[in-house]
């Protein structure tokens, strides 16, 4: 088995309002793709409840940093009591979604991940010396590339939740008509 | 001889879809992807109040090269499944209001001819071939394209349920 270090331990995210399912997912997919992730979405829920839609999603994507070690991100978001909206945006009426985040960030350095040096006792001792009187500054640079991924990631998420803040309510009753002008 | 890849992706859904539809936009998926397509499995049990439940296996493959074969794994569990009538612009369609589970998974097969299996020497040749000749090749070539294939399938799934989540910055992958 391939050893994983702990870079990021349940950092979390969370948010209540109105913003766009579909444009967040594109905003996370498309930041992974930027950075060289390769996609992995280990689950994809989505649920209609009497309150709304319920959508969990778990992304587990992977950047192979070298032959031995990689980088892996998992994020898990649980949206609850989603519902369509139809928001005034500059005169134009959009279509945004309203209701809660929660969102929790893991991230890992896997190393040896094609298990090359568990096949005997004495690769294995090597690798557990080698990890950690040799390679300790590059696992070290390592970990801080992770640790540096995901609050970009963090904190881009953030930035576009907070955009939907001051956008203007018009209404939030699903069914209800636009006001004529 | 195959590289297992682990599960791509899994989806699931509690709702009203057309199931009749998805099936066949996925078959036919595979029809212009050029890859046989066998249902290798489709359990029935018999109904209880809540509903049917149906499991269906599903398994597409493609020879490659003449050494290497993509195989894809779909497996659909549907729970509480009930067909219901409902009249969508204007005109009646027969849907499925159910629990559904979709695993998508697949492998990379090499030596699907076995070619390399008839002797201890052709045996031990194998292993030296792919551990060092076509590793790199068959991890960075065959693996990713049948990986990001999968992942393409994946989506018209999600589009076709109509998810809210069903872009995917990925699609120019192979």
């Amino acid at each position: 088995m391939a050893e994983r270090d702990v870079v990021v331990d349940k950092m979390r995210l969370t948010y209540e309002g109105l913003f766009s399912v579909s444009e967040l997912y594109k905003v996370i997919d498309n930041w992974f793709r930027e950075k060289g992730y390769d996609k992995r979405e280990r689950k994809n829920i989505e649920h209609v409840t009497p309150e709304g839609k319920y959508i969990e999603i778990w992304l587990e994507p992977w950047k192979k940093i070298t032959d031995y070690a990689k980088n892996v991100i998992v994020i898990r978001i649980i949206m609850k009591d989603i519902k369509e909206v139809e928001v005034e945006k500059e005169g134009v009426k959009v279509k945004l979604n309203q209701g809660k985040i929660q969102m929790v960030f893991d991230a890992f350095l896997e190393t040896d991940y094609e298990n090359r040096w568990e096949y005997k006792a004495g690769l294995y001792f090597l690798r557990t010396l080698f990890n950690k009187y040799f390679y300790k500054p590059y696992t070290h640079g390592y970990q801080r590339n992770v640790l540096d991924d995901v609050n970009h990631l963090h904190s881009t998420i953030k930035s576009f939740l907070n955009l939907y803040r001051y956008t203007e309510r018009a209404f939030t009753a699903p069914g209800a008509q636009w006001p004529s002008p | 001889m195959v590289g297992e890849l682990p599960q791509v992706a899994n989806l699931k859904i509690n709702g009203i879809f057309d199931f009749d539809g998805l099936y066949r936009v996925m078959h036919d998926w595979f029809g212009e992807m050029k890859y046989y397509f066998e249902e290798i499995l489709y359990k029935h049990k018999v109904p209880s109040p809540s509903g049917a439940e149906e499991h269906i296996k599903w398994t597409g493959w493609r020879k490659v090269t003449e050494y290497i074969k993509f195989n894809i794994y779909i497996y659909i569990i549907l729970r509480d499944m009930k067909e219901i009538e409902v009249i969508k612009n204007g005109q009646k369609k027969r849907l499925t209001k159910a629990r559904m589970t979709m695993e998508f998974s697949g492998n990379v097969e090499v030596d699907y001819t076995n070619r390399f299996q008839n002797s201890p020497f052709f045996r031990n040749l194998f292993h030296f071939f792919n551990d060092y000749v076509m590793k790199k090749r068959i991890d960075t070539l065959y693996t990713d394209q049948l990986w990001y294939r999968i992942i393409k399938l994946y989506t018209v799934a999600k589009e076709y349920l109509e998810f809210e989540t069903k872009s995917n910055a990925y699609y120019d992958m192979w």
